[in-house]
């Protein structure tokens, strides 16, 4: 899976891509916690300096909106994401795959996004998610203060890579075969 | 079950997931709260402001601040954050921070908040040296401990009479002054701590969530 991964961005155009794609799902992630402040560093009447320190003051080890812990988790989920999107795009054209074919991957994007977005808002945010199910606001019983979605993100995109790159297997990715070792 | 499947079943608890991250914000963008421009006296995130804890003068440019004593990204904000506020911002006359308690995290913030209003009835600098014991303390306090934890600090940090001020929160003398404030944050569907409402100029200028820097306040607010 490893070795998969780095022989798609050893192809510049599909690392460009992953860059690309992270560097959008991190600002996706901090963004979408902050949409009303968004809103106001895009459209109130600021200056230009004001406005990039509203929208840079998000992001993780920038502000302190983010605890060490929970911003290494969040700046892992989105370099899988570009991992990921880099792959899945290589899949689906240089080999041929369909958007079918290739659905676990696209799903396993969209469910680390969207696992990762609430990753980002720690245990707060989950009170709206529990009061959803009519669930005590208590959060005594997750341990880990609302990680616990970073590291279901981080889960899901693993699995989304392995099995994309279990999909690209015994083809050539930059001019070299994939591992065509037998399956398990 | 196969991958397909589990990653179906996986999309629908995190878009469970995400619908939880998007119905647990407040408003204030316009779209789903008080929009940009409002007088801070209609708006209401202010509501009752007069009978809230403030520090500073200045009632032009405030910073409303809905807190959980038990929340952690709170105590980020406090830690990181509101200590510049009061000196750069606070202490020089430039702006006002109001604090709001709004006790949804854990559960020994209900009491804790009753605590605090049931303290600043009784006097307003024992008020902020409370709040600041309970994040700065934060791991020490539960719902087992939080009465007897707190009158010991009121008792031996502040002047104020901590028996008799901790027995009126247990008693229930101060939840509707908890309630106003839940009802207040309720109002704009706040679902998160902290939560901040800026007013610049006597009108709403936007809302600032988590444990923002000094910088993001300073910058929404055109100081």
């Amino acid at each position: 899976m490893a070795r998969t991964g780095r022989l798609v961005l050893t192809v510049p155009a599909y690392a460009v891509l992953a860059a690309v794609a992270a560097v959008a799902a991190l600002t996706l992630f901090v963004l979408s916690l902050n949409l009303p402040l968004a809103g106001f560093a895009l459209t109130a009447d600021l200056a230009v300096g004001d406005r990039v320190t509203l929208v840079l003051g998000q992001f993780p080890f920038v502000g302190p909106a983010f605890g060490p812990l929970q911003a290494t988790l969040l700046v892992a989920v989105a370099a899988l994401t570009g991992v990921d999107v880099a792959m899945a795009a290589y899949h689906f054209r240089e080999h041929g795959v369909t958007i079918r074919e290739g659905g676990t991957g696209a799903a396993g994007v969209v469910l680390g996004t969207l696992g990762a977005g609430c990753a980002a808002c720690g245990s707060a945010i989950l009170v709206g998610l529990l009061s959803l199910v009519g669930v005590s606001t208590s959060l005594l019983w997750l341990p880990l203060d609302g990680l616990e979605f970073a590291l279901g993100a981080l889960v899901v995109l693993v699995l989304s890579v392995f099995w994309l790159a279990d999909g690209m297997r015994g083809g050539e990715i930059n001019g070299c075969p994939v591992d065509v070792r037998p399956r398990v | 079950m196969n991958r397909r499947r589990f990653l179906g079943s996986a999309a629908l608890a995190g878009a469970t997931t995400l619908a939880g991250c998007a119905g647990s914000g407040g408003g204030g963008d316009g779209s789903d709260g008080e929009p940009t421009g409002t007088p801070i006296d209609e708006h209401p995130a202010a509501a009752d402001l007069d009978a809230q804890p403030m520090l500073g003068e200045t009632t032009d440019t405030v910073i409303v601040a809905f807190e959980d004593p038990s929340c952690t990204l709170c105590r980020r904000f406090e830690e990181n954050t509101y200590p510049r506020i009061v000196s750069d911002l606070v202490e020089p006359g430039e702006a006002s921070f109001v604090y709001r308690g709004y006790p949804i995290i854990y559960p020994w913030g209900e009491p804790a908040s009753a605590i605090l209003e049931a303290t600043y009835a009784a006097d307003a600098d024992a008020f902020w040296a409370l709040k600041d014991r309970y994040y700065a303390a934060q791991g020490d306090f539960s719902t087992e401990n939080v009465y007897e934890a707190s009158r010991s600090f009121l008792d031996t940090e502040t002047e104020v009479d901590a028996e008799a001020v901790v027995t009126a929160a247990r008693d229930g003398e101060y939840d509707d002054a908890v309630a106003l404030d839940v009802s207040a944050g309720e109002a704009l569907n706040i679902g998160q701590t902290p939560e901040f409402y800026l007013f610049a100029d006597g009108v709403y200028r936007t809302v600032v969530r988590g444990a923002q820097g000094y910088d993001v306040f300073a910058t929404a607010l055109g100081l």
